[in-house]
């Protein structure tokens, strides 16, 4: 299963929402790192897995930047279908992403 | 934030005491009980627009010992051109920092919450809530701080240490026009109208944090920041959460309102950490 542990490939201090406002925001790593892995786990197939663990925390901004940024994209079943998360830490991030998804799409 | 009203009319005195061209003398000398936060908002007001006009700032130092010590272990001193005899820079109990620009400062979040975990349990920990309530404050500040057309504003943040009650203190402030007048009233015309929205600023501050009133962006995505500060104490990562903007404050763990006779130019939050 392919997997993008944010804290390893991205950063530690993940950061605001888009480019212009910090050096790890949530639209640089759907650019760099959620959009190629969502697209290549979709063409093959494949469940991603992305693991939030590692980091020393994530804004609102930053996970409705990334998520809903690619469920605005993509639309949220699409997304909601190749997409699992992993987040030990602080497990209702993944609860806000999910709502994050849904009212991207709403 | 033991007395904002007191506090503000201080600072605002202070503001308006600045003359071009002249010295203005600050009086340290009579304070008995200073809390971190007030220290904060002294110093951004010693360091702020305003005040640059005056020829220099100078002031004396507290008389009383433990005042001495605060202002000391704060690092107030870091920031002014005064220091006390024999002062030396220590920064192993208190945290301060400042920030102009247009980024958010991801890295001086992460070492905010790991001096005060560090200084609570011992060694450094997560705390997602705090560090996420530092971005989102972060993030405010850079995008409705500023007057429309003025530069950008700057930040300050800190984190203190007591050692006796073991309690780890933030406090994050500017001194831009407040949250009520950055809002783009318009966006929220269809709910509030403008003699509530300056009249019942402390009532309408608590629908904000509990994201009855949506974005100041007016994006139905957007506005999830100062919900997401409350959240963070709901979910135990703080305690004892304030917020104090323009004419409103807000306890939000008793969740009692304060519209305040004086007006404070800005925002800022303050919450604590308790060890267990």
């Amino acid at each position: 299963m392919p997997k993008i542990v944010i804290a390893e490939v991205f950063t530690r201090t993940p950061g605001p929402r888009n480019q212009d406002e910090g050096d790890f925001s949530g639209e640089r790593f759907l650019k760099e790192h959620l959009e190629p892995g969502f697209l290549s786990a979709q063409a093959t197939s494949q469940i991603l897995l992305v693991d939030l663990d590692g980091a020393e925390g994530y804004a609102t901004s930053f996970l409705e930047a990334a998520f809903g940024g690619l469920a605005r994209k993509y639309s949220a079943a699409a997304m909601l279908k190749t997409l699992q998360f992993k987040s030990d830490e602080e497990p209702y991030l993944i609860d806000e992403i999910q709502d994050y998804v849904k009212q991207a799409s709403a | 934030m033991e007395n904002p009203e007191g506090v503000i009319e201080f600072v605002s005195t202070l503001a308006s005491s600045a003359r071009r061209g002249k010295i203005l003398f600050v009086d340290l000398s009579r304070i008995t009980r200073i809390s971190p936060d007030a220290i904060l908002l002294l110093l951004s007001t010693i360091k702020s627009k305003k005040l640059k006009k005056c020829l220099t700032v100078r002031g004396n130092e507290p008389t009383d010992p433990k005042v001495r010590a605060t202002f000391s272990q704060s690092g107030f001193y870091a920031y002014v051109a005064q220091k006390p005899k024999g002062h030396r820079e220590d920064q192993s109990l208190g945290l301060l920092k400042k920030h102009e620009g247009k980024r958010v400062r991801e890295d001086i979040c992460a070492q905010l919450v790991q001096h005060a975990t560090k200084m609570i349990y011992g060694k450094p920990q997560k705390n997602g809530g705090i560090y996420r309530a530092l971005i989102e404050c972060m993030a405010n500040t850079r995008d409705h701080a500023s007057a429309e057309g003025k530069e950008q504003e700057a930040w300050w943040a800190s984190v203190d240490f007591d050692a006796d009650k073991k309690i780890a203190r933030f406090a994050f402030l500017d001194n831009g026009v407040g949250i009520f007048k950055s809002i783009k009233w318009r966006n929220f015309a269809n709910q509030v109208n403008l003699a509530m929205l300056f009249g019942n600023q402390a009532s309408l501050l608590k629908d904000l944090l509990d994201a009855e009133l949506g974005s100041r962006t007016g994006l139905p995505y957007r506005g999830k920041g100062l919900p997401a500060i409350k959240t963070a104490q709901a979910r135990g990562h703080m305690k004892n959460l304030q917020l104090l903007t323009n004419k409103a404050h807000i306890n939000v763990t008793t969740g009692e309102t304060k519209l305040l006779k004086s007006e404070f130019r800005g925002t800022c939050l303050t919450w604590e950490i308790h060890h267990a």
